[in-house]
């Protein structure tokens, strides 16, 4: 009977060591369920049969934790080893999320302005990209492409790509999410423009130390953020044109991809070609790309058909996108215009 | 084998924590912080079963006493000192078996040798970022190698602790 016993604890502890049991966070998320908001269609430079048959499993599904019940304060820690944050403002709502908490959660699902979004941030590629996600919520699959977080909703387990903001895998295959702008900056600057604006707190509901990076640091570039060093997995394509980890911003269109090299636009002030105009906003450090439809031009301020007008929000069409790492960029979308 | 490790208890003891010490920086359950304040966060017990990554398991607790934080992972801690028991283990049994006045060389080796794969097993957790530094690239196979160095480690260190042990009596 003891010997009986002992073997059933001892099965008990393995399974817990499985992870098969579940915690109430877990079972919590079986019950969300909904339909996420379709987007508008973006340029791809691959099948998706072949994006699905490229994705690479790295870790279990959730094994980096969603947060999914956030919660912000008005001071901003200092605990931090760089304070670069991703602002976003919607419908008047600002928030801020640091970078060093979200490279360890990468998906925070919230409600913010009254629209259901999630922030996203994949440490490996550099990137940070806003979706409204509806009724689900989005999460990490486990998986990468190319490098980049590929998220799972948690309605349908679609698979979904948050470069390209397409599902690859699923029974939303061939669908996309709508975007919104999350702004790359440092909190100085973005709590210097919105100085109502709130900061997602290190109380995330898990015990972790989000002091320092886990791939190394942004200032000084240090690991495997140093401009010339590898990537940690494969890529589908791979160009020399710049070095791997040089900051890029990108937009793309329902038939085309275009970028434009950061530290270019951020000496030039305003770069364009036929197509689109990518301006630099000096106030948060940031770009964006509009489509290039009128008279554009730069004098400390952006210039519409002679008019000045805020960079953020001139009366031109925006080409929605994200700052990226080159190698990410151009792995996701090969056939890109340089601009 | 236990009377061996109580004559070198010393040795045992600096390696035992040398190891553990080792094995919780990598896995970032031991870590630098900027924080300036002693704190203590609890979490809900439950997370103590969520997989972090291979054999890796959520914290319950984060101590922090400048500049150390130390995450409390009772699962993580579990691992990492059976497994520095046992790397302990086969460096003391390795040492009385060279000290020994009737040492055979080619057995030596094999406490020696069933102890690195307990050092790869410690770097699992950021096995790709280990390749980085050497200029490898993950490839799937490579990360399975990194997924079954913790069982195969204790596998390793059981058996050569166990040979070990048959020659030194």
């Amino acid at each position: 009977m003891k010997r009986r016993s002992f073997l059933k604890s001892l099965a008990v502890a393995s399974c817990g060591l499985t992870g098969c049991l579940h915690s109430e966070e877990e079972n919590k998320r079986d019950v969300v369920s909904g339909e996420f908001m379709q987007g508008k269609q973006k340029v791809l430079d691959y099948e998706l049969d072949r994006l699905a048959e490229s994705d690479i499993e790295v870790l279990r599904k959730d094994g980096i934790p969603s947060i999914d019940s956030p919660s912000y304060t008005d001071s901003y820690s200092n605990n931090f080893s760089d304070n670069i944050v991703f602002g976003v403002n919607i419908n008047g709502d600002k928030k801020a999320f640091p970078r060093l908490i979200l490279a360890q959660h990468e998906i925070v699902n919230d409600t913010i302005g009254g629209e259901n979004i999630s922030v996203t941030y994949c440490p490996l590629t550099g990137t940070a990209v806003g979706f409204f996600r509806g009724d689900t919520e989005l999460g990490v699959s486990g998986h990468l492409l190319n490098n980049n977080l590929v998220m799972y909703d948690r309605a349908s387990e679609s698979f979904w790509s948050q470069m390209l903001g397409v599902s690859f895998e699923g029974s939303n295959r061939g669908e996309f999410l709508e975007e919104f702008d999350v702004v790359w900056t440092t909190w100085d600057r973005w709590s210097q423009k919105h100085p109502d604006t709130e900061v997602l707190s290190t109380n995330t509901g898990y015990a972790r130390n989000y002091s320092n990076g886990v791939y190394g640091s942004y200032n000084p570039r240090s690991s495997y953020y140093e401009l010339s060093s590898d990537t940690l997995y494969s890529n589908l394509n791979s160009s020399d044109r710049f070095r791997k980890k040089v900051k890029v911003l990108g937009s793309r269109t329902s038939t085309s991809s275009y970028c434009v090299e950061f530290d270019r636009l951020r000496s030039e002030k305003i770069v364009s070609n036929e197509d689109v105009v990518a301006v630099y906003d000096e106030e948060l450090d940031t770009g964006y790309m509009y489509k290039n439809s009128k008279d554009i031009s730069y004098d400390d301020d952006l210039v519409v058909n002679g008019e000045k007008q805020p960079v953020d929000n001139p009366d031109l069409e925006r080409v929605r996108g994200y700052e990226a790492m080159w190698f990410a960029w151009y792995a996701m979308y090969p056939n890109t215009e340089v601009i | 084998m236990m009377k061996i490790v109580f004559q070198n208890i010393r040795k045992f003891l600096v390696i035992f924590f040398a190891y553990l010490t080792l094995y919780l920086v990598s896995v970032r359950d031991l870590s630098l912080t900027r924080s300036k304040e002693v704190s203590f966060v609890l979490v809900p017990l439950s997370r103590m079963f969520s997989s972090k990554g291979f054999f890796q398991f959520e914290a319950i607790s984060k101590i922090v006493i400048p500049p150390i934080a130390f995450l409390f992972s009772p699962l993580n801690l579990l691992i990492a000192s059976c497994l520095s028991f046992l790397v302990a283990l086969n460096v003391v049994l390795v040492y009385v078996r060279i000290t020994s006045p009737q040492s055979c060389k080619v057995s030596d080796s094999v406490g020696i040798i069933s102890s690195f794969p307990a050092l790869l097993s410690s770097a699992a957790c950021c096995g790709p970022l280990i390749l980085l530094v050497l200029g490898i690239q993950a490839t799937g196979l490579i990360l399975s190698v990194f997924q079954i160095a913790i069982p195969i480690s204790f596998i390793f260190l059981i058996i050569s602790s166990y040979i070990l042990s048959k020659r030194i009596e």
